[in-house]
């Protein structure tokens, strides 16, 4: 196994060894700062993937907090209308305002492709996202929710990863203490911009700011 | 004819849903005794074999629980099989007493082509079936049945009258379908096996037994035709099930109704036909009956499909008092689609877990909280937006202005004039064309931001960004309330920098809040 790290690090343009190992398919290797995570969907802001190495991590739960209800909705709906083009299916479960249909519309999500939950309470939500996000139909599912239990963010967790899902849990309030959730951004308004802050992202280093351009796109 | 005769042995015993870990005994009485006919694994491991008596398993086994046989559970199993049997051929017979279902299998063994595709596809097809069952395949009903009660099955059909002598002569007497005191006379005369009794001179075993037992020899044999009932699967579906315990949590109920579900999908498939509505009602002890109707996206005959749902809707029933009965309805069926037995699992299968899923998701969360979103073609904002069942969405295309008056009330109206804002809004932040680079088929309105809060909220003077774009108000519906007829909305920054959609009704002076941007 050492032996054929170095020599792929080494001599990468030598032939291969006898029993080479290749580095990329072993999930466990630190591969550097820069990379891009192969299995990820951008989320549209170029800035952003940059720093999430590719965007939303795919089989993984992201977590979004801020102080106010609501606030990130804008980093998702790229996402949202790229899949629900491209065919695939996504869920917004409990949100915490109407989503409104005239503007995902004219940002390019196709309606017929998107799901809204709106259950009783909070159990029912979190099933409904643990089922949609086990079930690989959907390509993305975002829950609003107060912050997860461990168990909970965990269960959802294997739960994305089974289905190969997209999984992001939006919660309003403080900035929890402990999460297993692959990527954790915090998120403040900013003058003509939304500011988020990478907290921890598998891989990236942790700490950075990316200026989020506010989306309004065009006047008439 | 050629019969497959299908041997039910141990229907008794799996006629009721019983718990595998525990002795379990069926008791049948006859002529004032009362014996155990069938056993399940755990009570034969303890040694008991069935034909003993009650007091001797009691003795034995002090815990066994002995039930009575149920001829009604197990008639209603040999008529579902009954129903599954119509897949193999025409016509099908069932003989409640000695557990066997029959069906003719001459045309489809020349539809599939000789033995080893028909056993392919038989052994296919019982594959899931739940119960343990032994075949026999003869020209004659008495010679299949007789072949699967000794458990001949699938690897040596007989195929014509003349063979079935050679197939059966070997075999102990006592599987010759006599009546007990027959069997006891002619193993007392020192005959053992049948093709003893089958060398018999016929008139003499009919003086000394009476007609009947030469002539259902000449039926064994084929040499004289039998009759038979053919079973018609019944238009409506109803089953009756009686738990053999009482089911306290609804968690309990699955196990029978997996039972019951699988019995209802070989009824599905015997017809060839698929469900979507059904109704399962149980009672409790208290003799009060809870009723679930439900309803599926698509029809189908999975029994799977059909638990899963049942689940979800279970969960929400909490029980008063323990369920006794359950009862099982269904009266109206849909053809049901080919793609349900595709060979390939491919493009279907997928929307079908999609179906399933939502199926769920609306069983459990209620067909309220699961929506779909549209547009509606509206200017006013709160009117723009609609939610549909999610089934079947149907996105309002792209209104196109200036349709004229409204044709009539209702939802779709749409409104010739909306003013377009005074000035057009400045652009927030130059980088964001490739934000979202999205070519918007029908540019109608300025953008529009993605929450929009229930009710618009009133709010101190926020800090507008931009100039008002003005929104006419439905006059034409809210004059006489009074409401007045157009609304200014702005983009507002509130002091943590939270980009809102605010309004002001003219002549107002009160700002509301109605829209989050980010």
């Amino acid at each position: 196994m050492l032996a054929a790290t170095a020599s792929v690090a080494f001599a990468p343009a030598a032939p291969p060894v006898r029993g080479a190992v290749d580095l990329n398919a072993i999930a466990g290797v630190w591969r550097g700062l820069g990379r891009t995570r192969p299995d990820s969907e951008s989320t549209g802001i170029p800035a952003l993937d940059q720093a999430l190495l590719g965007g939303w991590p795919v089989g993984a739960l992201s977590q979004m907090v801020s102080a106010e209800a609501g606030l990130g909705f804008s980093l998702v709906v790229p996402l949202l209308a790229r899949l629900t083009r491209a065919g695939r299916h996504a869920a917004l479960i409990a949100p915490p305002y109407i989503p409104y249909a005239p503007a995902l519309r004219d940002a390019g999500v196709d309606l017929q492709q998107l799901l809204w939950i709106a259950p009783k309470d909070r159990v029912d939500a979190l099933w409904a996202a643990e089922q949609m996000l086990r079930s690989g139909l959907y390509g993305a599912v975002a829950l609003w929710s107060p912050a997860l239990e461990a168990p909970i963010e965990r269960r959802l967790q294997l739960a994305a990863e089974t289905g190969r899902s997209i999984g992001i849990v939006a919660h309003a309030g403080a900035y929890g203490a402990h999460s297993i959730a692959a990527v954790r951004l915090q998120l403040k308004p900013a003058a003509a911009a939304l500011s988020v802050e990478i907290v921890r992202c598998r891989g990236a280093r942790p700490g950075q700011r990316v200026e989020c351009p506010f989306p309004l796109r065009r006047a008439a | 004819m050629l019969w497959l005769c299908i041997h039910l042995p141990a229907l008794p015993l799996e006629a009721l849903s019983l718990p595998a870990d525990e002795p379990v005994g069926i008791v049948e009485t006859s002529s004032a005794r009362r014996r155990v006919i069938a056993l399940n694994e755990a009570a034969r491991r303890r040694g008991l074999q069935p034909g003993a008596g009650v007091n001797a398993a009691l003795g034995l086994i002090p815990e066994i629980r002995l039930l009575q046989r149920d001829a009604q559970a197990e008639l209603q199993v040999l008529e579902s099989i009954a129903c599954w049997a119509y897949s193999l051929g025409t016509p099908v017979t069932i003989a409640a007493g000695t557990l066997d279902v029959w069906v003719e299998i001459r045309r489809s063994l020349r539809l599939y082509g000789g033995w080893p595709a028909l056993r392919q596809h038989i052994a296919a097809q019982t594959r899931d079936l739940p119960y343990s069952r032994n075949y026999g395949i003869a020209p004659t009903l008495a010679a299949s049945a007789l072949l699967a009660h000794v458990g001949a099955g699938l690897q040596r059909p007989v195929a014509r009258p003349a063979e079935i002598h050679a197939a059966i002569r070997d075999w102990p007497l006592h599987w010759l379908p006599f009546e007990p005191g027959v069997l006891d006379t002619l193993h007392g005369s020192g005959l053992r096996r049948i093709g003893e009794v089958l060398a018999l001179p016929h008139d003499a075993l009919g003086r000394r037994f009476g007609a009947q037992v030469p002539l259902s020899l000449a039926r064994l044999l084929g040499r004289v035709g039998e009759a038979w009932e053919t079973f018609e699967p019944p238009p409506i579906y109803r089953r009756r099930f009686e738990l053999p315990g009482h089911a306290e949590t609804t968690e309990a109920l699955l196990f029978p109704l997996r039972k019951m579900l699988n019995d209802f999908s070989l009824y599905l498939r015997g017809r060839d036909v698929a469900v979507q509505r059904f109704r399962l009602r149980f009672r409790d002890l208290g003799r009060r009956l809870t009723q679930l109707d439900v309803g599926l996206l698509a029809p189908t005959r999975d029994p799977n499909r059909l638990l899963l749902v049942l689940r979800e809707r279970l969960e929400k029933v909490s029980l008063i008092e323990p369920v006794q009965e359950l009862f099982l309805e269904a009266r109206r069926f849909e053809p049901a689609s080919a793609a349900q037995d595709d060979l390939f699992q491919t493009g279907s299968a997928q929307a079908e877990g999609f179906d399933t899923l939502q199926e769920r998701l609306v069983a459990r969360l209620g067909a309220d909280a699961v929506r779909s979103l549209a547009t509606t073609p509206d200017h006013r904002p709160e009117r723009a937006w609609s939610t549909g069942s999610s089934s079947h969405s149907t996105t309002i295309p792209s209104p196109a202005r200036g349709r004229g008056w409204p044709e009539g009330p209702g939802e779709g109206r749409s409104m010739t004039v909306r003013p377009s804002p005074l000035t057009p809004l400045p652009q927030v932040g130059e980088g964001n064309r490739s934000t979202c680079a999205v070519a918007d088929p029908c540019p109608v309105h300025p953008p529009r931001p993605f929450w929009l809060l229930p009710h618009a909220q009133p709010i101190t003077m926020p800090h507008l960004l931009g100039p008002p774009e003005r929104i006419e108000c439905g006059w034409w519906e809210g004059c006489q309330e009074g409401r007045q007829a157009g609304r200014d909305y702005h983009l507002a920054e509130d002091p943590s920098g939270r980009k809102l959609w605010v309004y002001r009704e003219l002549g107002e002076t009160q700002w509301r809040l109605h829209g989050l941007w980010q």
